[in-house]
């Protein structure tokens, strides 16, 4: 039973369309929590993830994610793929620097090279002019390879972004 | 220790931070690092408060909850009875420590589910709640409910205050075994310095209730 969070690093960024943090998987740990709170960015989007491996981070079609898009103001969706290029729709990221947002992410087995990274998440954020839109879903990098950190992506420009890594221990 | 001498260094002082500590340190040296979040410490889950609720308890409120420390926190529910059957807990925030909680403007959207098979959405725009944070629960001591809960923002005086939440329940009616999952926001950007636990309609529990914060969140 995990039994505390510790501490690894935080990573920020302004005026970026993407953020990684580096290297903050190691063999120390086998389960990861991320949190994202500080988020600004210039046109409102979802925020997306990728891993890191020994080349850099991965855009290929190597992803796999099942989750459930929850609005407080419409029908909720269910939304998948076996064969996308990140881990779409992690979280919602409103355009106004006031919404901000709340994003959790568990990662399992990011440096173990002999097994697939996977990862579960919740969010909740705010679509201006609509309403709370959150996110409750699992995803899987379908390489076994070592992965080495993470990387938050958006087509769109963060104004600023920080993002905190924790061993759970 | 002197200021001549701060850390053990003469001149100018190494720069502390989180796994970059350089020095050697007297008590209020690491005191005051610690309050400036440049101390090496492990265990970042940080426990507030658990308040053992074994009295049936209407309101069960954390009126010290560090927000100016802990950017996100987290909160779990351990054996959870109500004494009215198929009641849930709620939860809602207070901006004025305690003394009033907002009872107004909160939305949310959760998905239910149960072991007979009923899946379903539950969602509001205009909720007098943060959604409801357990599924039903029963005045039978082996038939509890447990829950946790993730806060974001909610010191933050510039961003909208978030929480994430889960739980599952045993109750004695309907279907039995349930669970919840969802996201809500108090869409305003103020600070929150308190958090209610009650019930969505007239209801006590009791219950473990413990509130961490995440530091360097």
């Amino acid at each position: 039973m995990a039994t505390n969070l510790q501490f690894i690093k935080s990573a920020s960024g302004t005026s970026v369309s993407s953020l990684s943090v580096t290297d903050c998987f190691s063999d120390k740990y086998d389960v990861y929590y991320i949190s994202a709170t500080k988020i600004d960015i210039a046109t409102a989007y979802y925020n997306n993830i990728r891993v890191i491996n020994s080349s850099g981070v991965d855009s290929g079609a190597n992803y796999d994610y099942a989750q459930l898009q929850m609005a407080s103001y419409t029908t909720f969706s269910e939304l998948r793929s076996t064969t996308a290029t990140s881990w779409f729709y992690s979280s919602w990221q409103s355009a106004n620097a006031s919404d901000g947002v709340g994003l959790g992410v568990y990662i399992f087995n990011p440096y173990d090279s002999s097994s697939y990274t996977f990862m579960t998440h919740q969010s909740s954020g705010f679509n201006s002019g609509s309403g709370m839109l959150g996110f409750k879903g699992i995803g899987v990098h379908h390489i076994a390879e070592q992965i080495t950190g993470i990387n938050i992506t958006s087509p769109y420009n963060y104004d600023n972004i920080t993002v905190n890594v924790y061993g759970v221990k | 220790m002197a200021d001549d001498l701060k850390y053990g260094y003469k001149g100018a002082e190494p720069t502390q931070s989180f796994g970059n500590n350089t020095g050697v340190f007297d008590p209020n040296d690491i005191n005051n690092l610690i309050a400036n979040n440049q101390w090496t410490t492990f265990g970042q889950l940080e426990l507030i408060e658990t308040k053992d609720i074994t009295v049936m308890t209407a309101n069960i409120d954390f009126t010290d909850i560090k927000e100016n420390i802990y950017n996100v926190h987290f909160i779990t529910a351990n054996d959870v009875t109500s004494n009215t059957t198929g009641r849930h807990m709620v939860k809602q925030f207070s901006t004025d420590g305690g003394s009033t909680f907002v009872s107004s403007g909160y939305q949310y959207a959760q998905q239910y589910g149960t072991g007979a098979g009923s899946f379903g959405e539950t969602k509001s725009t205009s909720a007098s709640f943060l959604g409801y944070w357990t599924a039903s629960i029963s005045p039978l001591s082996n038939q509890t409910a447990q829950a946790y809960s993730y806060f974001y923002n909610l010191g933050d005086s510039t961003k909208y205050s978030f929480t994430t939440f889960q739980s599952s329940a045993w109750y004695s009616t309907g279907p039995n075994y349930q669970m919840i999952f969802g996201s809500a926001v108090y869409p305003s950007a103020n600070v929150v310095n308190a958090i209610r636990l009650k019930s969505d309609s007239t209801s006590s529990f009791t219950g473990q209730f413990s509130l961490y914060g995440i530091r360097y969140s």
